[in-house]
């Protein structure tokens, strides 16, 4: 029952929280100068059209840009509110979400799949290390995390590129080869899928890898350090049972609670290493919509955002209640 | 913790199994069929020829206009049908680009920058160039087999372009300007035949059809596709309904969308080489081969060659240079210079060859300065409307030196002006004030009446200091390197205080708007001719364009309501353009242009250092009938100039 209230609580305060962001964002987004329409006048005038003062305006007028911003933003969200519209996108001429709509599909599963090997291959280093602390092999998994922690990801992305290249002769730009694009994945070319795939992973994934195994790592150690391993030890219980049983469940709760914000990012992916290596998730999409001030497009996926960190949070809170006893005892004690 | 990894593990390959299949395209492209040996003797390529045998579309005799009124294209040497062009592209902000390759205008510029008639067979025109008659091809079809007739071209004017349901309105060369009341009237257009029409103006238009062919580029809709989607037709309601069919916003959107940029939508029917037959959007978006394509080589084959256009989605232009060097496109055009070397290296390995277009462009972009003469503060103004301080600014600089360090010795010293062949183009203008001549310099700013400050820099006759604030948009290092020069070395070294700064391009187009700019440099809009009396737009103060006449522009498009009143060379530019726009024959018109590119050349309103470098391009070496060289300019529609339809690969190569 407590728990019930509990989520029913933090799920009423989503609300304002989340239209706080929208507002905050909706105000942000609208405040270089120019709109949407004075960029889009500016690049189209540089492939050759003109554009005389009259169709300017009447296109502000269109898109409903000479209102004021709050203006713009209140119909936006009485729109979302009352018909689920999240408005349209003035690039794409299209309503917001079948923009997004497009792209969600590989967005979700690209960063799935990158969280996953981030997890599947922080976590046993993060043991190991803590287990053989000093040991060889204890340096050469923090040395590597660390540079890549340290190298900017698009910075990684490029040597990578580059490296393929010149080895193998073939420019791995994007997630699909031509052939790929014309006759689709099939199980002839998946192996090629998967090589292409390699390089957002590495990129990617090895950023956050770093920090889980320097996590995990050194809480382990703390764990390890306490007067119940200890006493387990002596008791007889095997390294594997007090490893995994025990440490590992309380090294667990920063990792967890670092999942908080791992919704919003499968949501959108990252963006400067996607722009890169030409990955057609939503990142690009955003940082295009912010550019061009495609207030609805920009807006919407931020407030996708928003919702998700918020739920993110109430998610890893719960998990978190869930993995730590301690959590939900001291909780009831209340 | 065993079970739960391989659990992962299992979902995690189902996972990539799913998404590929599903999000890796489901863009069905038919391979590309390779020619056979007797394909010299098909008239059509194989792919059609098959349809015809199987019933599904009309003989090719029948897809074609009469024998008379075909189009006959003369080429290098005739080719073989199949295989495919890939390109790079942006997406949907590329679509001029996509749009340029295919063009099919009424009437366009051959590479010699004559007009000639395309879509129109030809065309009569009275003697005091006030009455047109256009003759179109009979028997000439859309993609989609109807008949193309002057009733497309008269729903076009009538329904579309007066009507204004794309978002634009009536275009300019429609209008006649009396010499002497200077007032503007309307043309009217008129069907004679079913493939006639007439054009009759109250003043004489010497330049209507070159006027038509950048205004106007094509002058057509298909009527049969358009009285199902305009509002004049199944009204307003059952238009905003089609519209959200078609998944656009609204009527207006639907409107503009296919009628302006009509070669994205998929299923609207055109007069081009190729149609497109997926969204512009997409990451492969491909045009396949129109059918009822109304162009033969000599032989009487069908055009085009190619089956298919291929553009690839990037998102980033060095990712166009990795695939050009990679051999992984077959023409990529506006490579970057700096790379050069790289796209050398990988010349022979990747099968490509390296051509370069010329230019029109007065100036290498990077080093192309314009003083605001609108420039908001009055002692600033003064100071910039003074020829001495420019000429003072122009001598300042070493262009052998900035030749090296901005353009890698790709460009040469020169000032500002029409390029070799161009209209105008005069060897001193080119030359003028191109010495490296500091100590010239510093006379001229101290004649102008400046004084020497204590710190070492000039400053106004009534001792207010002056720093001469230069911005752009484009942070590319050519701009860069070329400001620095100029800022910390060339002007300091004269004593000219002067600073740089980049802006984001939003910011910049708010301030030209606002009157907000001093200088620019490397500007949008830099100085270009192909032809000054037909794009006057960077030449001559019209509307609100470029930076150096900022607030005259405004003028002269408000009619004096806004903006600064003009004055000077500037005022004379102005009338010159005027008179232009009433001349009664081509003559004068010539005439006119001449003045007014003296008049440049008297004011070098736009200073210059370099001369423009020319477009980078990769082609692959099996394409044949691709053109060595071409200008590049938005009047010859870019690569359109080159005819792609004619382009096919050497047989048993690629």
């Amino acid at each position: 029952m407590k728990m019930f209230n509990y989520i029913g609580k933090r799920l009423l305060l989503m609300i304002p929280t989340v239209l706080l962001i929208s507002f905050a964002v909706f105000f942000i987004i609208q405040l270089p100068p120019g709109d949407y329409v004075s960029s889009y006048v500016a690049r189209m005038s540089a492939e050759g059209e003109f554009f005389t003062q009259e169709m300017i305006d009447a296109m502000r007028s269109e898109y409903g840009l000479d209102r004021p911003w709050y203006i713009q933003y209140f119909h936006w969200i009485w729109g979302i509110i009352s018909r689920g519209d999240f408005g349209y996108s003035f690039s794409y001429l299209r309503p917001v979400w079948s923009v997004i709509m497009d792209r969600l599909g590989i967005t979700i599963g690209i960063s799935l799949i990158i969280m996953a090997f981030t997890y599947l291959v922080s976590l046993p280093i993060g043991i190991y290390s803590a287990n053989h602390q000093y040991s060889l092999g204890d340096y050469i998994f923090t040395f590597f995390g660390f540079i890549g922690m340290a190298t900017p990801n698009f910075l990684m992305a490029i040597i990578l590129m580059y490296f393929s290249y010149v080895r193998t002769g073939t420019p791995y730009i994007g997630l699909f080869s031509d052939e790929m694009l014309i006759h689709g994945v099939s199980l002839a070319n998946f192996g090629e899928f998967l090589k292409r795939l390699t390089i957002p992973i590495i990129v990617i994934g090895t950023s956050n890898t770093c920090a889980v195994i320097r996590t995990v790592r050194s809480q382990m150690l703390d764990e390890q350090s306490k007067q119940y391993t200890l006493t387990a030890r002596s008791k007889g219980v095997s390294e594997r049972k007090i490893t995994y049983k025990y440490c590992l469940r309380s090294a667990l709760n920063p990792v967890v609670s670092g999942l908080s914000g791992a919704l919003s990012s499968i949501f959108t992916g990252s963006t400067i290493s996607a722009i890169v290596m030409n990955l057609p998730i939503q990142g690009p999409v955003l940082y295009t919509a912010l550019r061009n001030q495609d207030m609805y497009l920009a807006g919407t996926i931020l407030l996708v955002q928003a919702i998700l960190v918020v739920i993110g949070t109430l998610i890893a809170d719960i998990v978190l209640a869930w993995l730590d006893p301690r959590i939900r005892y001291e909780t009831v004690k209340e | 913790m065993k079970r739960i990894s391989t659990h992962v593990l299992v979902f995690l390959c189902m996972l990539l199994t799913v998404m590929s299949l599903s999000a890796a395209g489901t863009k069905d492209a038919s391979p590309a069929q390779v020619a056979t040996s007797s394909s010299a003797i098909e008239k059509e390529a194989p792919a059609l020829a098959a349809q015809v045998k199987a019933g599904t579309l009309p003989a090719l005799a029948d897809r074609l206009p009469v024998p008379s009124d075909i189009f006959v294209m003369e080429m290098e040497s005739t080719g073989a049908y199949g295989e495919a062009i890939t390109f790079t592209f942006r997406g949907k902000s590329d679509q001029w680009t996509t749009g340029k390759n295919t063009e099919e205008n009424l009437f366009r510029f051959n590479s010699q920058g004559l007009l000639e008639a395309n879509v129109a067979k030809g065309f009569d025109v009275n003697d005091d160039a006030t009455v047109f008659t256009v003759y179109l091809r009979e028997g000439m079809r859309w993609s989609d087999g109807e008949p193309f007739t002057s009733e497309d071209v008269l729903f076009f004017y009538d329904h579309m372009l007066k009507k204004q349901t794309f978002g634009k309105s009536l275009w300019n060369c429609f209008y006649s300007t009396n010499p002497v009341t200077k007032v503007r009237s309307e043309a009217k257009v008129e069907k004679v035949d079913d493939y006639t029409f007439r054009v009759t103006f109250k003043d004489p238009s010497p330049s209507f059809l070159e006027n038509l062919a950048i205004d106007g580029k094509w002058l057509y809709a298909p009527k049969h596709y358009y009285v199902q989607l305009l509002p004049e037709f199944i009204g307003a309601e059952a238009a905003e309904k089609k519209a959200k069919e078609m998944g656009y916003k609204d009527a207006t959107a639907m409107g503009k969308e296919t009628g302006y940029y009509y070669w994205n939508v998929v299923g609207r029917p055109t007069l081009r080489p190729w149609v497109a037959s997926n969204d512009v959007d997409s990451d492969l978006h491909v045009w396949k081969r129109n059918p009822y394509f109304w162009k033969t080589d000599v032989d009487g084959r069908q055009l085009p060659y190619i089956d298919e256009l291929r553009y690839v989605r990037i998102s980033d232009p060095s990712q166009a240079t990795l695939k050009a060097m990679a051999g992984e496109t077959d023409i990529s055009s506006g490579l970057d210079w700096g790379n050069i070397v790289a796209l050398k290296q990988n010349e022979t390995r990747s099968n490509y060859r390296l051509l370069t277009w010329p230019s029109t462009k007065w100036s290498h972009t990077a080093t192309s300065l314009q003083l605001n003469q609108t420039a908001e503060n009055p002692k600033v103004r003064a100071l910039f409307q003074n020829k001495d301080f420019r000429q003072a600014l122009s001598i300042a600089a070493d262009r052998e030196e900035m030749a090296v360090l901005v353009a890698d010795g790709f460009a040469e010293p020169a000032q500002s002006a029409p390029a070799k062949g161009a209209l105008g183009y005069d060897p001193e203008w080119s030359a003028k004030w191109t010495e490296y001549n500091p100590t010239k310099a510093k006379e001229l700013l101290k004649g102008i009446g400046m004084v020497m400050g204590s710190d070492g820099y000039f400053r106004f006759s009534d001792g207010t200091p002056f720093t001469l604030e230069i911005l752009t948009h484009d942070d590319s290092s050519a701009t860069a390197r070329c400001a620095e020069l100029l800022t910390e070395k060339y002007f300091k070294n004269i004593g000219i205080k002067a600073t740089f700064g980049v802006r984001d391009r939003s910011l910049i187009d708010d301030m030209l708007v606002s009157n907000k700019i001093q200088a620019i440099i490397s500007p949008v809009s830099p100085a270009e001719t192909f032809n000054i009396s037909l794009r006057p737009d960077t030449l001559v103060p019209i509307r609100n364009y470029a930076a150096w006449y900022g607030a005259y522009g405004t003028w002269y498009a408000t009619e004096g309501k806004d903006g600064m009143k003009p004055e000077g060379d500037i005022l004379t530019l102005i009338n010159l353009y005027k008179e232009m726009l009433g001349a009664t024959s081509k003559a004068t018109i010539d005439e006119i242009a001449l003045k007014m590119l003296k008049l440049h050349q008297e004011n070098i309103w736009e200073i210059g250092y370099l001369t423009d470098v020319p477009l980078l391009l990769a082609v692959n070496n099996d394409l044949m009938n691709f053109s060595e060289s071409e200008v590049y300019c938005d009047e010859f529609r870019g690569l359109g100039v080159a005819q792609i339809l004619q382009c096919y690969y050497a047989s048993d190569k690629k």
